[in-house]
């Protein structure tokens, strides 16, 4: 399998916090990567350095075979190969649900206004959201903004999906309409990577589970070995809690 | 000489009526001049602050080439004394500083008047929209540069339209301001109401009378602005359904 993500010996820290403590970690091309683990063990942030939204202090990720960490490197440029979801989706308030899904295309990638809005239509059409095109995307429900920003991040024709726990700030009624969406996604090949709380999902679609603590990568694997018969005290005891809450 | 008779005591409102009679339509003229230089004075300063405000809070990062790094501190110190300079001295000054050093006798009094007041208000528009612009939700920034935007260009498609659109009630009260702070170019000759009525009150030796009907007329234009103001405001910022709660107008803050 070809490697598309190498992430070597990562740090960051805010301020005296140290958020990511030498983070180790290959991504495969077409794998579901899901990472999980208690708040504050530094999984968004992990994402978040993938596609250097926070500036990692020290370590490398190598992406498709650059260096992004490389301040020569055209980050731009690399960054529409990286589709990322957000956790409060920060769909462009200014602009409709169209006009979201087809301004980065126009501006990064010079199609042109019509290429564009094929383009955007048709996945707009796969998420279910087609009708709302002309809408401002201030009269959407939560889960209906979470689609539009798949779509909005799909139309780049990305190499590989962030999803940065894409379900937690849904009522859970939405939240089935977008694991949907992200389920199809996973079956269409795509490589995603997917900080969640959603345990189920995890199990049910990933290739490989990371659970992190502390921002360390404690134990990586196939879910179903991680969900059933986890090595780690910490991973036992946080899978218990999640389990118990239900 | 006159067709209205001239008071022959202190009366307050025998004055103000003589005036009124007599010169009410240099008085309407001040008006004129008032309006048609605070109005045009703040749209042109929005648009200088727009060009400037980017300067300003462009951040410098590591991965700026050296020449880059230079030139954008340069920008940030070059805007940032400017709007220091403006806000930092009143307009009073500024107005005699500028007309008579740079201006008298190369442009007209009018046009000059229309200078100072713009760049004076850009001063300020700029920190209504440094402001707005740091109360946008970063996400937006960083949906943008996630999906491969450079800063620039999220900036002006994403952050600076949501965040004038948000500044739409604070720079109408920069017109309000301006509508009663041109008052201060009487200092430089320029024929706005405040000239007009300090020349008509002169001419008779009187120590107020004239400027209660200034008084009279500043109010109306105010509160005429700032309920025009409001309506426009309210239709705008809740015409999308985004809706922003503006309490009832005053003339500091509609």
């Amino acid at each position: 399998m070809e490697k598309i993500i190498e992430i070597i010996d990562l740090h960051k820290s805010f301020g005296k916090n140290k958020i990511l403590n030498g983070i180790n970690l290959d991504i495969y091309k077409g794998q579901v990567v899901c990472i999980i683990g208690p708040s504050g063990s530094g999984k968004s942030t992990l994402l978040r350095c993938l596609n250097l939204l926070e500036e990692p202090d020290q370590g490398h990720i190598i992406f498709e075979g650059k260096d992004l960490t490389d301040k020569t490197t055209d980050l731009d440029k690399l960054r529409t190969k990286m589709g990322m979801v957000f956790q409060s989706f920060n769909l462009f308030n200014n602009k409709t649900v169209l006009e979201n899904c087809i301004i980065a295309q126009m501006l990064v990638l010079k199609r042109k206004k019509e290429e564009a809005i094929t383009i955007a239509m048709e996945l707009l059409e796969k998420v279910g959201m087609k009708d709302f095109a002309n809408v401002n995307v201030n009269s959407l429900s939560g889960g209906q903004k979470q689609r539009v920003a798949i779509s909005r991040a799909l139309a780049m024709n990305p190499d590989i999906m962030l999803f940065d726990e894409p379900t937690s700030a849904l009522d859970p009624e939405m939240v089935g309409d977008v694991l949907n969406v992200m389920r199809d996604l996973a079956k269409s090949g795509m490589t995603m990577v997917v900080v969640t709380h959603e345990m189920s999902f995890a199990l049910e679609v990933s290739d490989v589970v990371v659970f992190m603590d502390q921002g360390q990568i404690l134990e990586i694997g196939d879910p179903k070995v991680i969900f059933n018969s986890p090595q780690h005290e910490r991973t036992r005891e946080f899978l218990k809690r999640v389990i118990e809450k239900r | 000489m006159y067709i209205y008779t001239k008071p022959t005591t202190d009366n307050l409102g025998q004055w103000i009526k003589f005036f009124w009679q007599e010169f009410h339509e240099l008085f309407l003229d001040g008006v004129k001049w008032t309006l048609v230089i605070s109005l045009s004075a703040t749209v042109i300063g929005l648009l200088i602050a727009i060009f400037i405000t980017p300067i300003k809070i462009q951040k410098i990062t590591n991965r700026d080439r050296l020449f880059v790094k230079i030139l954008k501190r340069i920008g940030i110190i070059l805007s940032t004394v400017y709007v220091e300079v403006l806000r930092g001295t009143p307009m009073i000054v500024q107005a005699v500083i500028i007309y008579y050093m740079f201006l008298s006798g190369k442009v007209d009094i009018i046009t000059s008047g229309i200078f100072i007041v713009s760049i004076n208000t850009s001063a300020y528009i700029v920190e209504v929209l440094r402001g707005s612009i740091e109360a946008i939700d970063k996400g937006q920034m960083e949906a943008a540069r996630s999906l491969g935007m450079t800063r620039a260009q999220a900036m002006f498609h994403i952050v600076i339209p949501q965040a004038i659109r948000n500044s739409i009630p604070a720079i109408g009260n920069e017109f309000v301001i301006n509508i009663k702070d041109t008052a201060v170019l009487n200092v430089i000759a320029v024929t706005e109401l405040f000239f007009v009525t300090d020349s008509i009150n002169g001419r008779y030796y009187r120590t107020y009378e004239a400027y209660i009907i200034a008084a009279i007329l500043y109010l109306i234009m105010t509160f005429v602005t700032t309920r025009l103001l409001y309506l426009i405001s309210n239709k705008l910022l809740n015409g999308n359904r985004n809706k922003i709660k503006i309490s009832f107008p005053t003339s500091q803050s509609y």
